[in-house]
């Protein structure tokens, strides 16, 4: 109960007190105080400028008059005040001029204004200024010719805009980024300005930072003076050497606008103060050159595959399918990004199972420089063709780089990435044939192993297909069938054509009707014979040409006959064997064996005669 | 007479059992050998089946084996295809003829075909003899029972997809039967070797001493155009030919 009201209360407290924290933090102060010029003749007037900027109200605020008798006069002062909100807080200033006329020849300082505020006290920087003599010279200096005005005004220049080299540091290693800034330091106004030179930086490789628009201005107060200053370029060098190196000068024009030197007492000075009215005058600036000292990296802790990485990275490893296919392509995407020179940087080689075919990585590189380092990344994607199925592992890839924040070497590993390859369907492209021959060198794979399968032992080229087996196995069935189908389409022509049927049986009935007119031969009873013999011959004519029984007449067959186109000769022969058959059985009873046989004779020859014939 | 004649064919029975049981003991004797490492006996016992003028590809496959082991590179190649050619459609077959012939020396650049002939190529290639024969058998055995159910069962003509069904068999067969046709008459008319020999000169002539055109090392594959006395005409898949002594090389 206790512990958790204690819980309770810590956080609003813990806010209170940041809160109050903050509100101290309001009631400080920033005094700023500013001269119009570090040099100032004797009797001539001089400014001094007191900001006082801070959060609270300030109507109380009085600060303390400097004292300056010692060189100077006071000889009045102005105040003004000004308030604003920005970014919701509200901000109140107040600025208190005062005015004093030189009395003294020498250098003095002015000592810190301070100012108080509820019992605190904030004071301002000291500020130097020089006293010079040469006042009386100035009437007649405005007398001559308009040459000394320029001199003076050059003179000025010098002192009242420059450009600086600013490093952010002097002493690196090689790889390590140093940021080189220009820095324009201005008291006048300066419309325009233009690089006249790219300066060379042989032993560094340079980034330049890219500037959104017109660079942004700042005060700056210098030796008591106010100063406008803006970074004109900005430059990362990434040393690539060690030793003494300098960063060459870079020289800008700049176009300023001057005032006219006049009388002051003229009624129209306040008037062509105007920037309006002034004229353009353009300065060559150049920066001062800066020697760097290039450290080498430290031998001790580097890691063999270093290549000369230094920065800040961090590395990402990727692939975009673990389960492929053989020859199927993956790819295998490697990022490193981070802080330090992306550009030169390089990736050693991954090690790749022996099967895969590798292809040259795509490297793609995105470098920002718009922030405040360099920035940016380095792609490298590997295009991997797995050639062979089976369980792959791609060893961890490292990247070693020199850790500036550390000051020592760093290995980043990521991966050990398992890739299943399965079979693919296209045997085509026998894929390792491709291979080159030092790939092929590399190849652990074995031969598959003896098959133990104790199959049949066939004679050497004797194939199936070769043997009389396979023929008889392809021919066969269509003969059988083919045989079938004749055999099939005759029956169906003995049951359907009756003069077919006839002609087919007239041999066979004829044959018949002949061998028993050859026993009636034999057993000597010539009336059978020869009934049997005409029967025989006027059976088969009948049949073979067709013939009703009822027109079974020597007369109508011997017609008939005729009309097949039997040649004459045959039909003669026909006609008088019937004839003769029929005189021997009816007239003469008892004839000689010699003409039966003859006559048998004659039927079997008429017979086949005709069976050509019909 | 007639007794005689039954005699002589049961002998040829028994010498053609007993030459097939040697043959496999022959066989499993090698196989025995490689086991345990002895790849000079394994391909003695091996070679020994092949001298019995008995084969299949499993003994051509191991003797591949055994001599891939023994470092003979072009003996290895030249049994894995005639393993190869008795069994195109087995894998290990497949698989160490091409470890094989990635260790070979030469590489003939083919020139480059169209994806889809290679790939019908391929396709044409692919079956085994068997299986397209025994394919083409049955599909011929369906066609012609399919046909004469017709004279048999008058009634089927009137079945639906009777008529597709037999001329679909038919069709089929015939494809089957062309592409069997084709690959039998290339089997046929086609002869292939090995380069047996670390490295052959290929001349211009089947002399000595004729016009060297280039070198071929042992394991590549040629076509044999033609034999003259103890030379061979060799054509390349890229399109060289040219002369090589018979001894240097290997049928397939």
């Amino acid at each position: 109960m206790n512990s958790k009201f204690i819980q309770k209360i810590i956080p609003p407290i813990f806010i209170l007190l940041i809160a109050m924290a903050g509100l101290l933090s309001a009631a400080e102060l920033q005094v700023t105080a500013t001269i119009n010029s570090n040099r100032v003749a004797v009797d001539e007037q001089f400014t001094i400028t007191l900001q006082v900027v801070g959060g609270g109200m300030m109507n109380s605020i009085e600060p303390e008059l400097p004292n300056l008798d010692e060189f100077a006069a006071y000889t009045g002062s102005n105040q003004s005040s000004n308030f604003q909100f920005i970014n919701g807080k509200m901000s109140t200033s107040k600025t208190i001029t005062y005015y004093y006329i030189a009395r003294k020849i020498g250098s003095f300082t002015i000592p810190p204004i301070p100012v108080k505020l509820k019992g605190e006290t904030f004071a301002s920087k000291p500020i130097n200024i020089e006293i010079t003599k040469s006042t009386q010279p100035q009437p007649s200096q405005r007398s001559n010719t308009g040459r000394a005005p320029q001199q003076q005004a050059s003179t000025d220049v010098k002192d009242n805009i420059y450009l600086k080299t600013i490093v952010d540091k002097k002493k690196v290693f090689v790889g390590e980024p140093v940021t080189v800034s220009y820095v324009i330091y201005t008291a006048l106004q300066v419309t325009n300005y233009s690089f006249r030179n790219k300066p060379n930086y042989g032993d560094f490789w340079s980034e330049e930072f890219q500037s959104k628009g017109s660079p942004q201005t700042s005060e700056k107060i210098i030796n008591g003076r106010r100063f406008l200053t803006a970074t004109l370029k900005k430059v990362v060098l990434f040393p690539t050497s060690t030793g003494k190196k300098s960063i060459p000068p870079q020289e800008v024009e700049a176009a300023v606008r001057m005032r006219e030197r006049r009388a002051r007492r003229d009624i129209f000075d306040s008037f062509f103060d105007d920037p309006f009215f002034g004229r353009t005058v353009n300065h060559i600036l150049k920066s001062d050159e800066v020697e760097l000292e290039i450290l080498p990296l430290p031998t001790a802790g580097r890691p063999r595959d270093f290549s000369g990485s230094v920065g800040r990275f961090s590395m990402t490893t990727s692939v975009d399918q673990n389960t492929v296919k053989t020859n199927d392509a993956i790819t295998l995407k490697i990022v490193i990004a981070g802080e330090g020179n992306i550009r030169t940087m390089s990736l050693p080689k991954p090690k790749f199972p022996d099967s895969f075919e590798v292809y040259d990585p795509k490297i793609s590189e995105k470098i920002d420089r718009s922030g405040a380092s360099i920035k940016g990344r380095k792609t490298y994607e590997y295009l991997l063709v797995p050639r062979e199925q089976g369980q792959f592992r791609i060893d961890p890839i490292t990247f070693s780089y020199f850790d500036l924040n550390e000051k020592r070497y760093k290995t980043l590993s990521r991966g050990a990435m398992d890739i299943i390859v399965e079979k693919g369907d296209k045997r085509v492209s026998s894929p390792a044939r491709g291979l080159s021959k030092s790939e092929v060198k590399l190849l652990g794979k074995d031969i598959r192993y003896i098959s133990l399968e104790n199959e049949t032992f066939e004679p050497v080229g004797e194939k199936f297909y070769n043997s009389l087996l396979f023929w008889f196995l392809l021919s066969g069935p269509i003969l059988v069938f083919m045989s079938g189908i004749f055999y099939r389409q005759h029956q169906e022509k003995l049951g359907t054509n009756i003069a077919y049927a006839r002609s087919r049986k007239a041999q066979k009935m004829a044959n018949r009707q002949l061998k028993t007119a050859h026993t009636a031969m034999k057993a000597g009873d010539v009336t059978l014979f020869y009934s049997e013999l005409a029967r025989a011959l006027t059976a088969f004519a009948g049949n073979k040409l067709n013939v009703q029984e009822s027109a079974l007449v020597r007369d109508e067959l011997i017609k008939a006959l005729r009309f097949r186109g039997i040649e004459d000769e045959l039909v003669q022969s026909f006609d008088s064997v019937l004839q003769e058959c029929d005189f021997r059985r009816f007239a003469m009873p008892d004839a000689p064996e010699t003409a039966m046989e003859t006559a048998y004779e004659n039927v079997n020859t008429l017979i086949v005669s005709l069976e050509k014939k019909l | 007479m007639k007794k005689r004649l039954v005699f002589i064919a049961l002998f040829a029975m028994l010498a053609t059992q007993t030459l097939a049981d040697e043959a496999t003991t022959y066989f499993v004797k090698g196989n025995k050998a490689y086991e345990s490492g002895d790849f000079a006996a394994a391909i003695a016992n091996y070679e020994h089946v092949i001298s019995l003028n008995e084969e299949n590809w499993h003994l051509y496959f191991n003797l591949g084996n055994a001599y891939f082991r023994s470092n003979n590179l072009g003996r290895a190649i030249l049994n894995y295809e005639r393993a190869f050619k008795l069994a195109p459609e087995n894998e290990d077959v497949q698989f160490n003829l091409e470890m094989a012939a990635l260790q070979t020396t030469d590489r003939i650049p083919l020139p480059p075909k169209e994806a889809y002939l290679v790939l019908l190529e391929n396709w044409f290639n692919s079956p085994s003899f068997s299986f397209l024969l025994y394919t083409t058998l049955i599909l011929y055995a369906t066609f012609i029972l399919g046909w004469a159910l017709r004279y048999f069962v008058p009634a089927i003509t009137g079945a639906p997809f009777y008529q597709f069904f037999v001329v679909t068999a038919l069709v089929l067969f015939l494809f089957f039967a062309s592409i069997f046709s084709l690959r039998w008459y290339n089997q046929a008319t086609k002869q292939f070797g090995v380069i047996l020999e670390k490295e052959v000169n290929v001349t211009s002539s089947p002399t000595t001493g004729a016009t060297e055109l280039f070198i071929l090392h042992e394991g590549t594959k040629f076509q044999i155009k033609e034999q003259a006395s103890q030379w061979l005409r060799i054509r390349l898949r890229d399109g060289k030919t040219g002369w090589i002594t018979a001894e240097s090389a290997g049928r397939i």
